[in-house]
Formats: structure tokens, C-alpha cells, sequence
């Protein structure tokens, strides 16, 4: 007669089975956490910094007013900024950066470019990137953001975003609020 | 008599129940304790039936099953002992990529290594300052001149190109600065200006980057004594070589 099958000292098996899934779950948080330790250095190799967009300075086109911090264009025609960024990475360059704006007007949009520029012994030598522009256009559009890659520099270089502010459309006033940069560390 | 016995029955009654409750407790008690031992004694019992009763395939089975376990085991450690090779290799080439541009910086007698920290440049002199950042250019416009060089000509791209730059540059917007020659390839165009004086340096920097006829990343590195400018500058999308 077959007896029914039993488990072989499923006791001293529970123990095992048990130590070995500890076993395992600890190396898995160990791993984890060398992981996220390995993820937080590298999110350290960048120095980013936020400005308020009353740190932009006029160069061209009539005066800004200034609300909560952020630069205003009230005027009628074209206000053009340059929005300066600290250099204080010695290790040059940018990783990104970004520009947030309000554009209510209906056609003319907000555009900014970034830029770095080191005056060299003999003139002048620049890095800029392709200018990016906001697509709103009414009194209730939205707060818009400008988003910039990487960009090339020396290391007494300075970087500033170079930006247009929109006129004033209908009575309502086009506004660049807070600016980014984020330099290699 | 009778009356007597009638008042006895109820103090004999209540007394039989209270024996009966102290022996139905004490029964109680013993059976409460009792079944423990029992049921160790049993499970005793139990183990010794089930050593007896286990034969050599359980036993064999049971092997099978650890061996499998170490080798899921022997897998996972396998993984990580090649990840930890992989970080290790990464690292070595990182630390090789650095040590090559130190080396280069040094063989060109330009510069100090690029990685320098914030303490050691403060105490650079500005003319040590200024020596690293020309060599930091210098690296750049080689890096350049490199990606140019290394690129085929994309014919369709390289004709429309060169044709909107001379429009550009023939164009009011760009007065003062004259386009004299201009290479592009296929991701990127090497430009020689001339600027005549009649702008300023710092506002051709900014038309360059403003009027380009199409967008793209630029780098410019202008002469102010001899009006000579290079700019570089991608085609749309790209990005320029770091």
C-alpha cells in the first residue's frame, strides 16, 4: 500500500527557505541602496541655481515695470533683456536651464536664447543656443516654461539668458517670471 | 423532625455543589496542563514516525531543490559581481577620459587640467585664470574643427545651407559683418566673417546668435584686431560637440 506523499522535514525546509529569502531581501536593499547613493552623487554633479526675472536687466526697447518679481513689458514695443545666471562652477559649461514666462499677447511671443561670452585677450568668444519662444497669446494663457540643453563655456566666462517681452496686447502685460541655469559641476 | 430535615435539604444541596464545582475545576485544571505535554509527547512521536517514514527520493528531491536554490542563488551573485565589473570599467574609462584631456592640456603647454577645483582656482592669479579659460578655447575649437573635418558633406543640406547664409549675411540686418567663406558638412558649418568696425563686437555677438538663418547652437570666436570672426554653427536640432 502507497502512502500518501508528506513533506520531508518541511520544518527544517521553512527554516531554509525563510534564512534564504532574508538572505536575499538584504543584499536586494543593500544593492537598493547603493543605487540611490550612486543616483544622489550624480544628481550632485550639478549646481542649479532659480532667479527672480527682476534680476533682468533692460538693454533695449522702453521700461519694465516689475511685479512680484517679475519683469514686466508695459510699453508698446519689444522690451529686450538679458537675464544674467552666477558662474561658479569651475568646471565649465551648462547642463540646462529653463525661463518661465506669462505671454498674453496675441502674436508676439516671449523669446529667450542662452547664452555664455568670454572677453578674450584679442575680442570676444561666445557660445549661444537656437532661441525657444512661449505659444500663448490671450489674457489668461498660462505660465509658460522655456527649456534649454547644454551649452559650451570657458571658465571665467558669464552666462545670461537673452530674452524679448512682448508689448502690452489689449491691456494686459506680458511678464517673465523666474529663470534657471544649471552649470556643470 | 420533618421540619428540621426540610431546613437541612437546601444547606445539603448548596454544599454538594460546591464539591461538584471544586472537582469540576480541579478536572479542568489537570486537562488544561495535560494536553501540552501530550501534544509534545506526540509531536515527538510524530518526527520520529516522519524520520522513519522518509525515503531516499524525498531526500533526493529535497537536495534537488537546495541545489537549485544555490544556483538561483549563485545567479543573482553572478549579476551582481558583473555590475560591480561594468562600474568598475565605466570608472576606469572616466578616470582615463580626464587623465587623457589633463595630459593633452599639459603636452600643449596651455593650461592646467580642465578639472580643477573651486579652491584651487582661487588662488589662480587672473593671468593664470586667463590662461586656463584661453586653453579651455583652444580645446573647444579643436574639438570643432575635429567634428567638421570628420563629417561627409551632406550635398542637399550643404547647398541650401550655404545658400541661406549668404542671404543672411547680404541682408541690412547683418550690415558691417561680411560672410567670406563658409563650409558646412552635415551636422555643422564653419563660418569666416569679417567685421569692418562699424559695429561693435559685442552687438555682431549678439546679431550672430539673433539673425542666424536658421536655429541652431553657435560658437563665435572673434579678433577684434584683425576683424576676423569664426563662428560655428550647428544645423537645426543639433548640438555642438562638448
Amino acid at each position: 500500500m502507497e502512502l500518501p506523499y508528506e513533506e520531508p522535514n518541511s520544518e527544517w525546509r521553512n527554516t531554509f527557505m525563510k534564512h534564504y529569502y532574508l538572505s536575499t531581501s538584504l543584499k536586494m536593499f543593500v544593492a537598493a541602496i547603493c543605487l540611490t547613493a550612486i543616483g544622489a552623487s550624480q544628481a550632485h554633479a550639478l549646481d542649479g541655481k532659480v532667479y527672480p526675472g527682476s534680476m533682468c536687466v533692460r538693454w533695449s526697447g522702453p521700461t519694465p515695470n516689475y511685479n512680484n518679481s517679475a519683469i514686466g513689458n508695459p510699453g508698446t514695443t519689444t522690451l529686450y533683456v538679458d537675464c544674467p545666471a552666477v558662474h561658479d562652477s569651475i568646471a565649465s559649461g551648462i547642463n540646462n536651464g529653463w525661463v518661465k514666462g506669462i505671454d498674453r499677447h496675441f502674436s508676439s511671443p516671449i523669446t529667450c536664447n542662452l547664452n555664455s561670452l568670454y572677453p578674450s585677450g584679442t575680442g570676444l568668444v561666445g557660445w549661444w543656443t537656437s532661441y525657444k519662444s512661449t505659444t500663448g497669446g490671450s489674457a489668461s494663457s498660462p505660465v509658460e516654461t522655456l527649456t534649454f540643453g547644454s551649452l559650451g563655456s570657458a571658465s571665467t566666462a558669464h552666462y545670461y539668458y537673452s530674452c524679448h517681452i512682448p508689448p502690452t496686447y489689449a491691456g494686459y502685460t506680458s511678464y517673465l517670471m523666474t529663470y534657471r541655469v544649471d552649470e556643470n559641476e | 423532625m420533618v421540619r428540621k430535615a426540610k431546613s437541612m435539604f437546601p444547606v445539603g444541596l448548596g454544599f454538594g455543589l460546591v464539591l461538584v464545582s471544586i472537582g469540576a475545576t480541579a478536572l479542568w485544571v489537570h486537562r488544561h496542563f495535560e494536553p501540552s505535554h501530550t501534544a509534545t509527547v506526540q509531536a515527538t512521536n510524530q518526527s520520529e514516525d516522519l524520520a522513519k517514514r522518509v525515503t531516499p527520493e524525498d531526500v533526493a528531491g529535497l537536495k534537488a531543490e537546495i541545489e537549485r536554490l544555490k544556483d538561483g542563488k549563485t545567479g543573482f551573485e553572478q549579476l551582481s559581481r558583473e555590475m560591480k565589473s561594468e562600474m568598475t570599467a565605466l570608472r576606469s574609462q572616466l578616470t582615463q577620459v580626464e587623465r587623457d584631456q589633463n595630459l593633452r592640456s599639459q603636452e600643449e603647454g596651455l593650461a592646467q587640467p580642465i578639472a580643477d577645483t573651486e579652491a584651487n582656482a582661487a588662488t589662480l592669479t587672473p593671468e593664470e585664470e586667463q590662461t586656463r579659460a584661453e586653453a579651455q578655447i583652444q580645446t573647444q575649437v579643436a574639438l570643432l574643427e575635429g567634428t567638421l573635418l570628420g563629417e561627409k558633406p551632406d550635398s542637399a543640406w550643404v547647398n541650401t545651407a550655404q545658400l541661406a547664409l549668404s542671404t543672411t549675411f547680404h541682408s541690412e540686418t547683418m550690415a558691417g559683418v561680411q560672410l567670406m567663406k563658409a563650409d558646412c558638412r552635415t551636422t555643422l558649418c564653419r563660418l569666416e566673417l569679417f567685421l569692418d568696425g562699424s559695429t561693435a563686437p559685442e552687438d555682431s555677438f549678439r546679431k550672430l546668435g539673433h539673425a542666424s538663418p536658421w536655429q541652431g547652437q553657435g560658437f563665435v570666436q572673434i579678433d577684434v584686431e584683425s576683424g576676423k570672426a569664426v563662428v560655428y554653427l550647428t544645423r537645426e536640432g543639433y548640438s555642438l560637440p562638448q
